[in-house]
């Protein structure tokens, strides 16, 4: 969990902070400094002559960002739909749950390349696509915990004082599992990133020359025999940034164990 | 039948109806006419003039309501037709096929490859929890679902094909080309396959049954081979059936990486020359193919779980 967190930390602290100590432009192209070994310039240069630090740096905004996005974005829904059929039962739950399995029926990684491909490799659609085909996921989870705690004692009280359901849910209900849902939600994390970085290393996602993490990898591929270097940093850093988000789903975990059988039916 | 799996079988139609709605929407949205396309493959080199366009588009019912063309569609789908590919201009139906073995191949040695490393280290891991064995394995799965599978397989680029020139980097054809892209899709595969291999027998062996069994004074291989593992497997199978559906339709990345002719690779081939009808096509019978193995599997949970048989829930 700490090492978690310092990690995941100490990359957002180098996202925020890196660019302003590494002041070399990430896309400025200088061919008579191409493919400097490391040393001279920091971490050196790529194929194009770019400053390798620098693009590792920005690449960490971009990724962590697209990140934060998608995790915001695939929470959110997760949460209001979870919440939403766990609470309201009977019909609307079977019919939304029947939508989620569908959803969830789908490979998820193909049908984002279809939908990224679909609307033009770019950023955005690969944040649409990602979002498209991921939500079902946290909707299962969280739809599972807030059936588990429906019936608690505080929840009926707050029903019997004539709460709405809405502030049942969103004051009582969301708020008590605030720990558990972190902790269930978190676990996608890495697999956020991963995909991110995937999708992009296959040349869906960040255009060139936006620096990204698996799009420097895809770029450096044909140096792959004579500059392994190339593919070493962001390879690091995209492994990194997933093990730390690892680390900290599994300490947020522990923290909330036992989950008060909050999988039930996940 | 259990009413959980008359439930679970209903949901096949309408998880099959759902995945091709939504890829049919995707064919709809895509940018570009495709009476215009198909216009360009019929008189390759030159610009297509507007009556062989207007002559498709009557031909295809291309101007008739967005409900009507999904039913023709859909129509077409269930008979094997998708459509012919903007690229090769041979029938969709007939490029899946011609890819499709070299992807089950592939996803079938991944597989077996990852049960082999994953059920002994499991059941090792389970019988001795907390000793080296299990905190080896378990930081080695920690790794290998760290690891995405594209760094993975850039690394096994580097050291087993450029440095070592062991195995070919590139291509299929040979066992030796099937090497690299089987083991780095077994190794987070094997991971997951560990943990859940792992739980699901630490669970089962502190229970009852298992104590009576061992006071009986059964020898431990017949305890755990017959009695425990047994009943560890349902999560094991569940996890496996998943895995394979993912395998199937989610070695897009180490296809590509690795060069090799299957349905991943293909599609994503297809994302790249604008070629929907060869995109969603993949993905039709991709999906298609996931959510029946999905309801084989539970039907033959019965086998595994006599619980399962029984009219409950």
């Amino acid at each position: 969990m700490a090492a978690g967190c310092g990690l995941l930390g100490a990359i957002v602290l180098a996202a925020l902070v890196g660019p302003l100590v590494v002041t070399a432009d990430p896309n400025a192209i200088d061919l008579e400094q191409r493919l400097l070994p490391p040393g001279a310039l920091g971490l050196g240069t790529d194929h194009l002559g770019r400053d390798l630090a620098a693009r590792l740096l920005h690449g960490a905004r971009t990724t962590l960002l697209a990140t934060a996005l998608l995790f915001a974005a695939l929470t959110a829904t997760g949460v209001t739909v979870g919440a939403v059929a766990g609470y309201a039962g009977g019909l609307l739950d079977r019919a939304l749950m029947a939508v989620t399995d569908v959803v969830l029926a789908f490979p998820g990684l193909l049908l984002a390349v279809a939908i990224a491909g679909t609307l033009g490799p770019g950023m955005e659609s690969l944040l649409l696509a990602l979002a498209l085909v991921g939500w079902a996921n946290q909707t299962r989870l969280v739809r599972g915990l807030v059936l588990a705690e429906r019936a608690e004692a505080y929840v009926l009280a707050a029903q019997a004082l004539g709460a709405p359901p809405a502030r049942v849910v969103i004051r009582h209900l969301l708020r008590n599992v605030a720990g558990p849902l972190l902790a269930l939600t978190a676990t996608d994390l890495g697999r956020i990133i991963t995909s991110l970085a995937s999708l992009s290393f296959l040349g869906l996602g960040a255009q060139p020359p936006t620096p990204e993490w698996g799009a420097m990898l895809s770029e450096a591929r044909p140096f792959l025999q004579s500059h392994p270097h190339l593919l070493l940093y962001p390879a690091v850093a995209v492994c990194v940034t997933i093990g730390a988000s690892g680390l900290l789903a599994e300490g947020l975990r522990a923290l909330n164990d036992p989950l008060r059988g909050g999988t039930a039916g996940g | 039948m259990p009413a959980a799996l008359r439930r679970r079988l209903a949901l096949v139609p309408l998880q099959l109806l759902g995945v091709a709605l939504v890829v049919f929407m995707l064919l709809t949205a895509t940018p570009g006419d495709p009476a215009e396309n198909l216009a360009r493959l019929r008189q390759p080199g030159s610009e297509p003039t507007p009556e062989l366009v207007a002559a498709i588009r009557q031909d295809l019912g291309l101007d008739d309501p967005a409900p009507v063309r999904f039913g023709r569609w859909l129509l077409g789908a269930v008979r094997g037709d998708l459509g012919v590919s903007y690229k090769t201009g041979k029938p969709v139906t007939h490029d899946l096929l011609a890819r499709f073995p070299a992807t089950a191949l592939l996803a079938a040695s991944a597989l077996l490859l990852s049960l082999a490393i994953a059920l002994p280290l499991g059941i090792a891991a389970a019988l001795r929890p907390g000793s080296w064995l299990d905190h080896a394995a378990g930081s080695l799965t920690l790794l290998a679902l760290t690891v995405p599978g594209y760094v993975l397989a850039l690394t096994g680029i580097l050291i087993f094909a450029v440095t070592l020139r062991w195995l070919p980097a590139f291509g299929a054809g040979t066992a030796a080309h099937l090497v690299l892209p089987a083991v780095v899709l077994a190794a987070g595969a094997s991971g997951q396959l560990f943990r859940v291999t792992r739980a699901a027998l630490l669970e089962v062996l502190q229970q009852d049954y298992l104590r009576t069994a061992r006071a009986k004074g059964l020898p431990p291989h017949t305890l755990v081979l017959r009695h425990a593992l047994r009943n560890a497997l349902t999560p094991v199978v569940t996890m496996c059936v998943t895995m394979a559906g993912h395998l199937l339709g989610g070695a897009v990345v180490v296809e590509t990486v690795f060069g090799w002719p299957g349905l991943g690779k293909y599609a994503v081939d297809a994302v790249f020359l604008r070629d929907a009808p060869a995109v969603l096509g993949a993905v039709l019978y991709l999906t298609a193919a996931f959510v029946m193995l999905g309801a084989l599997i539970d039907l033959a949970y019965g086998a595994l779980d006599p619980r399962m048989r029984a009219d409950k829930a």
